[in-house]
Protein backbone atom coordinates (compact mmCIF):
# COMPACT_ATOMS: atom_id res chain seq x y z
CA UNK A 1 0.00 0.00 0.00
CA UNK A 2 2.67 2.65 0.86
CA UNK A 3 4.58 1.83 -2.34
CA UNK A 4 1.37 2.11 -4.34
CA UNK A 5 0.59 5.39 -2.66
CA UNK A 6 4.02 6.73 -3.57
CA UNK A 7 3.60 5.61 -7.17
CA UNK A 8 0.33 7.47 -7.43
CA UNK A 9 1.35 10.65 -5.60
CA UNK A 10 5.06 11.27 -6.17
CA UNK A 11 4.99 11.68 -9.98
CA UNK A 12 2.54 14.56 -9.52
CA UNK A 13 4.39 16.28 -6.70
CA UNK A 14 5.55 19.17 -8.90
CA UNK A 15 2.00 19.77 -10.13
CA UNK A 16 0.73 19.62 -6.55
CA UNK A 17 3.36 22.03 -5.28
CA UNK A 18 2.96 24.43 -8.20
CA UNK A 19 -0.79 24.65 -7.64
CA UNK A 20 -0.35 25.14 -3.89
CA UNK A 21 2.37 27.72 -4.46
CA UNK A 22 0.11 29.78 -6.72
CA UNK A 23 -2.86 29.48 -4.39
CA UNK A 24 -1.20 30.29 -1.05
CA UNK A 25 1.59 32.43 -2.58
CA UNK A 26 4.36 31.50 -0.13
CA UNK A 27 6.96 28.72 -0.48
CA UNK A 28 6.89 27.65 3.17
CA UNK A 29 3.09 27.62 3.35
CA UNK A 30 2.84 25.79 0.03
CA UNK A 31 5.13 23.08 1.37
CA UNK A 32 3.02 22.72 4.53
CA UNK A 33 -0.17 22.59 2.51
CA UNK A 34 1.19 19.90 0.16
CA UNK A 35 2.29 17.79 3.12
CA UNK A 36 -1.09 18.19 4.75
CA UNK A 37 -2.77 17.31 1.44
CA UNK A 38 -0.64 14.18 1.06
CA UNK A 39 -1.59 13.11 4.57
CA UNK A 40 -5.22 13.49 3.58
CA UNK A 41 -4.55 11.65 0.32
CA UNK A 42 -3.03 8.78 2.27
CA UNK A 43 -6.05 8.70 4.55
CA UNK A 44 -8.41 8.61 1.56
CA UNK A 45 -6.22 6.31 -0.50
CA UNK A 46 -8.56 3.37 0.02
CA UNK A 47 -11.18 5.40 -1.78
CA UNK A 48 -8.97 5.99 -4.81
CA UNK A 49 -10.30 3.69 -7.53
CA UNK A 50 -7.58 4.22 -10.09
CA UNK A 51 -8.14 6.56 -13.00
CA UNK A 52 -6.69 10.03 -13.18
CA UNK A 53 -4.30 10.17 -10.24
CA UNK A 54 -3.15 13.70 -11.04
CA UNK A 55 -6.68 15.11 -10.93
CA UNK A 56 -7.35 13.11 -7.77
CA UNK A 57 -4.30 14.56 -6.02
CA UNK A 58 -4.86 18.09 -7.33
CA UNK A 59 -8.41 17.98 -5.99
CA UNK A 60 -7.14 17.18 -2.50
CA UNK A 61 -4.39 19.81 -2.75
CA UNK A 62 -6.91 22.36 -3.97
CA UNK A 63 -9.30 21.67 -1.09
CA UNK A 64 -6.47 21.83 1.43
CA UNK A 65 -5.35 25.16 -0.04
CA UNK A 66 -8.88 26.52 0.23
CA UNK A 67 -9.13 25.53 3.88
CA UNK A 68 -5.80 27.24 4.44
CA UNK A 69 -6.78 30.42 2.60
CA UNK A 70 -10.16 30.60 4.36
CA UNK A 71 -8.43 30.32 7.70
CA UNK A 72 -5.46 32.57 7.04
CA UNK A 73 -6.66 35.08 4.46
CA UNK A 74 -10.46 35.15 4.65
CA UNK A 75 -10.63 38.46 2.78
CA UNK A 76 -9.49 36.79 -0.46
CA UNK A 77 -12.93 35.32 -0.99
CA UNK A 78 -14.92 38.54 -0.52
CA UNK A 79 -12.81 40.17 -3.19
CA UNK A 80 -13.74 37.42 -5.61
CA UNK A 81 -17.48 37.58 -4.97
CA UNK A 82 -17.60 41.24 -5.92
CA UNK A 83 -15.72 40.54 -9.10
CA UNK A 84 -17.77 37.60 -10.17
CA UNK A 85 -21.10 39.31 -9.67
CA UNK A 86 -20.20 42.40 -11.66
CA UNK A 87 -21.67 41.87 -15.08
CA UNK A 88 -19.89 44.19 -17.48
CA UNK A 89 -18.00 42.51 -20.28
CA UNK A 90 -15.58 44.85 -22.05
CA UNK A 91 -15.55 45.13 -25.79
CA UNK A 92 -13.50 42.54 -27.57
CA UNK A 93 -12.19 45.20 -29.92
CA UNK A 94 -10.87 47.29 -27.08
CA UNK A 95 -8.95 44.29 -25.80
CA UNK A 96 -7.67 43.40 -29.19
CA UNK A 97 -6.02 46.79 -29.55
CA UNK A 98 -4.03 46.16 -26.43
CA UNK A 99 -0.45 45.20 -26.97
CA UNK A 100 0.23 42.70 -24.25
CA UNK A 101 3.59 42.81 -22.61
CA UNK A 102 3.71 39.14 -21.94
CA UNK A 103 7.14 38.74 -20.42
CA UNK A 104 7.42 36.29 -17.54
CA UNK A 105 7.95 38.85 -14.81
CA UNK A 106 4.88 40.90 -15.81
CA UNK A 107 2.76 37.79 -16.15
CA UNK A 108 3.93 36.47 -12.79
CA UNK A 109 3.01 39.74 -11.03
CA UNK A 110 -0.31 39.97 -12.87
CA UNK A 111 -1.24 36.39 -11.97
CA UNK A 112 -0.28 36.90 -8.34
CA UNK A 113 -2.50 39.95 -8.17
CA UNK A 114 -5.62 38.00 -9.17
CA UNK A 115 -8.18 36.61 -6.72
CA UNK A 116 -7.50 33.05 -5.66
CA UNK A 117 -10.26 31.46 -7.78
CA UNK A 118 -8.95 33.12 -10.91
CA UNK A 119 -5.38 32.08 -10.17
CA UNK A 120 -6.62 28.55 -9.63
CA UNK A 121 -8.50 28.23 -12.88
CA UNK A 122 -5.66 29.78 -14.90
CA UNK A 123 -3.01 27.51 -13.39
CA UNK A 124 -5.15 24.41 -13.95
CA UNK A 125 -6.00 25.32 -17.56
CA UNK A 126 -2.91 27.09 -18.87
CA UNK A 127 -0.11 25.48 -16.90
CA UNK A 128 -1.43 22.01 -16.05
CA UNK A 129 -3.49 21.96 -19.26
CA UNK A 130 -6.53 20.34 -17.72
CA UNK A 131 -9.72 20.22 -19.79
CA UNK A 132 -12.91 21.99 -18.63
CA UNK A 133 -14.22 18.63 -17.47
CA UNK A 134 -11.08 17.90 -15.45
CA UNK A 135 -11.10 21.39 -13.91
CA UNK A 136 -14.72 20.81 -12.98
CA UNK A 137 -13.74 17.53 -11.29
CA UNK A 138 -10.83 19.10 -9.42
CA UNK A 139 -12.68 22.20 -8.24
CA UNK A 140 -16.12 20.63 -7.77
CA UNK A 141 -17.59 23.50 -9.79
CA UNK A 142 -19.98 22.87 -12.74
CA UNK A 143 -18.54 23.05 -16.26
CA UNK A 144 -20.48 26.20 -17.16
CA UNK A 145 -19.07 27.98 -14.12
CA UNK A 146 -15.58 26.78 -15.00
CA UNK A 147 -15.96 28.39 -18.42
CA UNK A 148 -17.23 31.69 -17.09
CA UNK A 149 -14.58 31.85 -14.32
CA UNK A 150 -11.91 31.12 -16.89
CA UNK A 151 -13.25 33.81 -19.16
CA UNK A 152 -13.28 36.37 -16.35
CA UNK A 153 -9.89 35.26 -15.12
CA UNK A 154 -8.42 35.88 -18.57
CA UNK A 155 -10.10 39.24 -18.74
CA UNK A 156 -8.68 40.22 -15.37
CA UNK A 157 -5.21 38.99 -16.27
CA UNK A 158 -5.33 41.08 -19.44
CA UNK A 159 -6.39 44.11 -17.41
CA UNK A 160 -3.50 43.58 -14.99
CA UNK A 161 -1.10 43.27 -17.89
CA UNK A 162 -2.49 46.41 -19.46
CA UNK A 163 -1.99 48.33 -16.20
CA UNK A 164 1.57 47.00 -16.01
CA UNK A 165 2.19 48.02 -19.62
CA UNK A 166 0.79 51.50 -18.87
CA UNK A 167 3.23 51.90 -16.02
CA UNK A 168 6.00 50.91 -18.37
CA UNK A 169 6.97 47.95 -16.17
CA UNK B 1 -14.44 45.93 -36.46
CA UNK B 2 -18.09 45.23 -35.63
CA UNK B 3 -17.53 41.57 -35.02
CA UNK B 4 -20.36 39.83 -33.25
CA UNK B 5 -18.69 36.48 -32.72
CA UNK B 6 -19.16 35.27 -29.14
CA UNK B 7 -15.95 35.59 -27.21
CA UNK B 8 -16.67 32.29 -25.47
CA UNK B 9 -16.36 30.60 -28.83
CA UNK B 10 -12.84 32.01 -29.19
CA UNK B 11 -11.99 30.77 -25.71
CA UNK B 12 -13.37 27.33 -26.47
CA UNK B 13 -11.20 27.39 -29.56
CA UNK B 14 -8.12 28.41 -27.56
CA UNK B 15 -8.82 25.61 -25.10
CA UNK B 16 -9.33 22.94 -27.73
CA UNK B 17 -12.84 22.35 -26.41
CA UNK B 18 -14.74 22.87 -29.66
CA UNK B 19 -15.64 19.96 -31.86
CA UNK B 20 -14.02 19.47 -35.23
CA UNK B 21 -16.59 21.39 -37.25
CA UNK B 22 -16.78 24.40 -34.97
CA UNK B 23 -12.99 24.55 -34.84
CA UNK B 24 -12.96 24.80 -38.62
CA UNK B 25 -15.65 27.50 -38.49
CA UNK B 26 -13.64 29.55 -36.01
CA UNK B 27 -10.46 29.10 -38.05
CA UNK B 28 -12.29 30.34 -41.16
CA UNK B 29 -13.54 33.33 -39.19
CA UNK B 30 -10.08 34.13 -37.80
CA UNK B 31 -8.69 34.23 -41.31
CA UNK B 32 -11.01 37.13 -42.14
CA UNK B 33 -11.45 38.95 -38.81
CA UNK B 34 -8.46 40.91 -37.54
CA UNK B 35 -10.06 41.73 -34.23
CA UNK B 36 -10.71 38.11 -33.27
CA UNK B 37 -7.40 36.98 -34.69
CA UNK B 38 -5.42 39.45 -32.59
CA UNK B 39 -7.47 38.42 -29.56
CA UNK B 40 -6.46 34.81 -30.10
CA UNK B 41 -2.83 35.63 -30.85
CA UNK B 42 -2.66 37.94 -27.83
CA UNK B 43 -3.79 35.18 -25.53
CA UNK B 44 -1.41 32.69 -27.09
CA UNK B 45 1.44 35.06 -26.14
CA UNK B 46 0.19 35.22 -22.56
CA UNK B 47 -0.16 31.44 -22.51
CA UNK B 48 3.41 31.11 -23.77
CA UNK B 49 4.60 33.27 -20.87
CA UNK B 50 2.47 31.32 -18.36
CA UNK B 51 4.01 28.07 -19.53
CA UNK B 52 7.60 29.23 -19.34
CA UNK B 53 9.54 27.32 -16.79
CA UNK B 54 10.45 30.30 -14.62
CA UNK B 55 6.78 30.63 -13.67
CA UNK B 56 6.57 26.97 -12.70
CA UNK B 57 7.23 26.26 -9.05
CA UNK B 58 8.84 22.87 -8.84
CA UNK B 59 8.57 21.03 -5.55
CA UNK B 60 11.62 21.56 -3.32
CA UNK B 61 14.01 18.59 -3.32
CA UNK B 62 13.35 17.61 0.28
CA UNK B 63 9.57 17.57 -0.10
CA UNK B 64 9.58 14.18 -1.82
CA UNK B 65 11.49 12.69 1.11
CA UNK B 66 9.00 14.19 3.55
CA UNK B 67 6.10 12.68 1.59
CA UNK B 68 7.83 9.29 1.50
CA UNK B 69 8.16 9.58 5.26
CA UNK B 70 4.39 9.93 5.61
CA UNK B 71 3.40 6.55 4.25
CA UNK B 72 5.20 4.16 6.59
CA UNK B 73 4.16 6.06 9.71
CA UNK B 74 0.51 6.05 8.74
CA UNK B 75 0.28 2.68 7.08
CA UNK B 76 2.82 0.38 8.62
CA UNK B 77 2.09 1.58 12.13
CA UNK B 78 -0.72 0.45 14.39
CA UNK B 79 -3.39 1.71 12.03
CA UNK B 80 -3.53 -1.57 10.16
CA UNK B 81 -2.01 -4.23 12.45
CA UNK B 82 -4.59 -6.75 11.23
CA UNK B 83 -3.30 -6.32 7.71
CA UNK B 84 0.18 -7.53 8.63
CA UNK B 85 -1.07 -10.38 10.78
CA UNK B 86 -3.26 -11.49 7.92
CA UNK B 87 -0.36 -11.35 5.46
CA UNK B 88 1.94 -13.32 7.72
CA UNK B 89 -0.76 -15.83 8.59
CA UNK B 90 -0.51 -17.18 5.07
CA UNK B 91 -2.97 -14.85 3.43
CA UNK B 92 -0.13 -13.69 1.22
CA UNK B 93 -0.54 -16.55 -1.23
CA UNK B 94 -4.29 -16.03 -1.47
CA UNK B 95 -3.73 -12.32 -1.89
CA UNK B 96 -1.19 -12.85 -4.67
CA UNK B 97 -3.50 -15.28 -6.48
CA UNK B 98 -6.37 -12.82 -6.24
CA UNK B 99 -4.14 -9.99 -7.50
CA UNK B 100 -2.99 -12.10 -10.43
CA UNK B 101 -6.57 -12.99 -11.30
CA UNK B 102 -7.62 -9.35 -11.14
CA UNK B 103 -4.63 -8.28 -13.22
CA UNK B 104 -5.48 -10.99 -15.75
CA UNK B 105 -9.14 -9.99 -15.97
CA UNK B 106 -8.26 -6.29 -16.22
CA UNK B 107 -5.69 -6.77 -18.92
CA UNK B 108 -7.77 -9.07 -21.08
CA UNK B 109 -9.80 -6.55 -23.09
CA UNK B 110 -6.63 -4.83 -24.33
CA UNK B 111 -4.95 -6.12 -27.42
CA UNK B 112 -1.55 -5.70 -25.84
CA UNK B 113 -0.33 -6.03 -22.29
CA UNK B 114 2.43 -3.47 -22.78
CA UNK B 115 0.37 -0.39 -21.86
CA UNK B 116 0.37 -0.63 -18.05
CA UNK B 117 4.01 -1.74 -18.15
CA UNK B 118 4.89 1.22 -20.34
CA UNK B 119 3.21 3.58 -17.86
CA UNK B 120 5.10 2.04 -14.94
CA UNK B 121 8.28 2.49 -16.93
CA UNK B 122 7.35 6.10 -17.71
CA UNK B 123 6.70 6.85 -14.02
CA UNK B 124 9.94 5.15 -12.99
CA UNK B 125 11.89 7.22 -15.51
CA UNK B 126 10.51 10.39 -13.92
CA UNK B 127 10.95 9.27 -10.32
CA UNK B 128 14.42 7.83 -10.45
CA UNK B 129 15.96 10.75 -12.37
CA UNK B 130 16.73 8.30 -15.11
CA UNK B 131 14.89 9.97 -17.92
CA UNK B 132 17.83 10.32 -20.27
CA UNK B 133 21.09 8.42 -20.91
CA UNK B 134 22.26 10.52 -23.83
CA UNK B 135 21.36 14.17 -23.50
CA UNK B 136 21.20 15.86 -26.84
CA UNK B 137 18.79 17.84 -28.93
CA UNK B 138 20.62 16.69 -32.05
CA UNK B 139 19.16 13.67 -33.81
CA UNK B 140 22.59 12.96 -35.33
CA UNK B 141 24.00 12.49 -31.83
CA UNK B 142 21.11 10.50 -30.41
CA UNK B 143 20.70 8.05 -33.28
CA UNK B 144 24.33 6.78 -33.38
CA UNK B 145 24.31 6.50 -29.58
CA UNK B 146 22.01 3.49 -29.93
CA UNK B 147 24.47 1.74 -32.30
CA UNK B 148 25.85 -1.42 -30.73
CA UNK B 149 23.56 -1.11 -27.73
CA UNK B 150 20.50 -2.56 -29.43
CA UNK B 151 19.96 -4.75 -32.49
CA UNK B 152 17.89 -2.20 -34.43
CA UNK B 153 18.16 1.43 -35.49
CA UNK B 154 15.23 3.41 -34.09
CA UNK B 155 13.90 6.33 -36.13
CA UNK B 156 15.11 9.55 -34.48
CA UNK B 157 13.92 12.97 -35.53
CA UNK B 158 14.00 16.35 -33.86
CA UNK B 159 10.57 17.98 -33.80
CA UNK B 160 11.64 21.29 -32.25
CA UNK B 161 10.19 23.24 -35.16
CA UNK B 162 6.83 21.60 -34.49
CA UNK B 163 7.02 22.38 -30.77
CA UNK B 164 8.26 19.01 -29.54
CA UNK B 165 12.01 19.38 -29.07
CA UNK B 166 14.08 16.22 -28.73
CA UNK B 167 15.75 16.03 -25.32
CA UNK B 168 17.68 12.77 -25.61
CA UNK B 169 17.36 9.00 -25.48
CA UNK B 170 17.88 6.02 -23.24
CA UNK B 171 17.59 2.26 -23.17
CA UNK B 172 14.77 0.60 -21.30
CA UNK B 173 13.35 -2.87 -20.87
CA UNK B 174 9.80 -3.65 -21.94
CA UNK B 175 7.87 -6.76 -23.01
CA UNK B 176 10.92 -8.93 -22.30
CA UNK B 177 13.24 -7.03 -24.59
CA UNK B 178 15.48 -3.99 -24.68
CA UNK B 179 13.77 -1.04 -26.29
CA UNK B 180 14.87 2.41 -27.40
CA UNK B 181 13.28 5.38 -25.68
CA UNK B 182 13.35 8.83 -27.22
CA UNK B 183 12.58 11.66 -24.86
CA UNK B 184 10.77 14.74 -26.14
CA UNK B 185 9.34 17.77 -24.41
CA UNK B 186 6.19 19.75 -24.93
CA UNK B 187 6.32 22.87 -22.73
CA UNK B 188 6.80 21.30 -19.28
CA UNK B 189 5.61 17.83 -20.21
CA UNK B 190 8.15 15.09 -20.88
CA UNK B 191 7.13 12.56 -23.53
CA UNK B 192 8.65 9.09 -23.53
CA UNK B 193 8.51 7.49 -26.98
CA UNK B 194 9.21 3.74 -26.76
CA UNK B 195 10.31 2.09 -30.01
CA UNK B 196 11.06 -1.54 -30.79
CA UNK B 197 10.81 -3.78 -33.86
CA UNK B 198 7.32 -5.17 -34.48
CA UNK B 199 6.72 -8.90 -34.87
CA UNK B 200 5.41 -8.32 -38.39
CA UNK B 201 5.11 -5.61 -40.99
CA UNK B 202 1.46 -4.85 -40.28
CA UNK B 203 0.11 -1.39 -39.57
CA UNK B 204 -2.06 -0.51 -36.56
CA UNK B 205 -3.70 2.90 -36.25
CA UNK B 206 -3.10 5.04 -33.18
CA UNK B 207 -4.89 3.60 -30.14
CA UNK B 208 -5.53 5.91 -27.18
CA UNK B 209 -5.64 4.89 -23.57
CA UNK B 210 -5.44 6.60 -20.20
CA UNK B 211 -3.68 4.79 -17.38
CA UNK B 212 -3.29 6.41 -13.95
CA UNK B 213 -3.76 9.83 -15.46
CA UNK B 214 -1.15 9.31 -18.17
CA UNK B 215 -2.08 9.22 -21.79
CA UNK B 216 -0.72 6.30 -23.77
CA UNK B 217 -0.79 6.17 -27.55
CA UNK B 218 0.11 2.89 -29.26
CA UNK B 219 0.61 2.29 -32.93
CA UNK B 220 2.55 0.14 -35.35
CA UNK B 221 4.10 1.37 -38.55
CA UNK B 222 6.94 0.43 -40.90
CA UNK B 223 7.98 -2.56 -38.83
CA UNK B 224 8.17 -0.70 -35.51
CA UNK B 225 5.98 -0.70 -32.42
CA UNK B 226 5.53 2.75 -30.88
CA UNK B 227 4.24 3.78 -27.47
CA UNK B 228 4.07 7.46 -26.56
CA UNK B 229 3.45 8.13 -22.86
CA UNK B 230 2.99 11.52 -21.27
CA UNK B 231 0.86 13.62 -18.96
CA UNK B 232 0.34 15.85 -21.98
CA UNK B 233 -3.28 16.08 -23.19
CA UNK B 234 -4.38 13.53 -25.81
CA UNK B 235 -4.87 16.20 -28.48
CA UNK B 236 -1.28 17.38 -28.48
CA UNK B 237 0.07 13.90 -27.86
CA UNK B 238 -1.93 12.80 -30.92
CA UNK B 239 -0.36 15.60 -32.97
CA UNK B 240 3.03 14.39 -31.78
CA UNK B 241 2.27 10.81 -32.84
CA UNK B 242 1.30 11.98 -36.32
CA UNK B 243 4.66 13.74 -36.67
CA UNK B 244 6.68 10.57 -36.06
CA UNK B 245 7.74 9.19 -39.43
CA UNK B 246 10.00 6.19 -39.55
Amino acid sequence: MPEQFEQVVLPHLDAAYNLARWLVRSPADAEDVVQEACLRALRFFDGFRGGDSRAWLLKIVRNTCYSWVKKNRPTEFTEFDETVHSSEVPEKDAEAKLVLHANSECVRKALEALPVRFREVLVLREVEELSYKEISDVTGVPMGTVMSSLSRARQRLREELRVAAGKGV
Amino acid sequence: MNCTLDRHLLEGYLDGELGFERTLEVEAHLASCRSCDSYVQGWKDVRGALQRSDLYHRAPANLEEKIRGLAPRENRGERFPWFHRWIWAGGGAAFATAALLIAFVLSRPQNSSAEPEVVTSHIRSLMANHLIDVISTDQHTVKPWFDGKIDFAPPVQDLAAEGYPLAGGRLDYLENRTVAVLVYHRALHPINLYVWPAADNGVSPVHKQTVQGYNVLSWKKNGFEFRAVSDLNTGELGDFARLIKP
